[in-house]
């Protein structure tokens, strides 16, 4: 069973951006990232690329696989 | 305040839909619900019963048919351009009808294996309404309990943000 990390929170906050910003940037809802940052939903590949590109990062930088 | 209204995301106004679908949806089950009762007791209810029937209706209603109509006049000022925003109630809810149609499935499994014999004495007026209810309960329910969390862990707060930069 492998779980997703993220570091979206410390991207968000190196950007200074709130998660209804960056939510409405990707044209997601704000539960939507909210969610995937305590790992509750993993995000389709095309969210994970939007976030990424966002960013301006590999989407590897922000999504990495945690072995359990 | 128009402006502001107007403004709202299309992702936050799907996932407002999505929450007033299951509110809508909840109230249904407790209508059919109602109409499976009032069948097995032919109509034997309190009078105060009837009136709470047509009060759920009537809230219905006003629950989801104006972001109903929102979400469709977005989608078609959009030029049907616009697919259901993905994200995580969208998915919740998914699995919600999921979880409904198996329990469904499997509820009517139980009530043949264990009642098929009594069962062709059973009225379909209150057999269709008690399925109903109780198919429409799974998916709400199971909607409620998925979208209920602790995430809401946002920071907006500029100090906030600093904060999280340092460590």
């Amino acid at each position: 069973m492998s779980r997703l990390n993220n570091r979206i929170r410390v991207y968000r906050a190196e950007h200074r951006m709130s998660q209804g910003e960056l939510a409405a940037k990707i044209g997601v809802s704000r539960k939507t990232i909210s969610t995937i940052e305590v790992g509750k939903f993993v995000p389709s590949t095309v969210i994970a690329l939007k976030i990424a590109g966002l960013f301006d990062v590999p989407v590897e930088e922000i999504f990495s696989l945690a072995e359990e | 305040m128009a402006d502001e209204k107007d403004a709202e995301p299309m992702a936050q106004l799907y996932d407002r839909f999505l929450n007033r679908s299951a509110v809508g949806m909840f109230l249904v089950a407790l209508m059919f619900a109602y109409s499976a009762v009032e069948q097995v007791l032919g109509g034997n209810l309190p009078l105060f019963l009837n009136y709470a029937e047509k009060m759920l209706a009537i809230l219905v209603v006003i629950v989801v048919a104006p972001v109903t109509f929102k979400v469709y006049w977005r989608k078609r000022s959009l030029l049907g351009s616009c697919s259901e925003p993905e994200g995580f109630l969208t998915t919740i809810f998914q699995k919600a009808a999921t979880r409904a149609f198996t329990g469904g499935f499997l509820a009517l499994m139980v009530l043949y294996v264990l009642f098929e014999k009594q069962m062709v004495s059973w009225p379909a007026a209150v057999l269709v309404p008690a399925l109903l209810a109780f198919n429409l309960m799974v998916a709400s329910v199971s909607f409620f309990l998925d979208n209920l969390s602790d995430d809401e862990s946002d920071f907006d707060d500029e100090d906030d943000l600093g904060a999280e930069v340092e460590q």
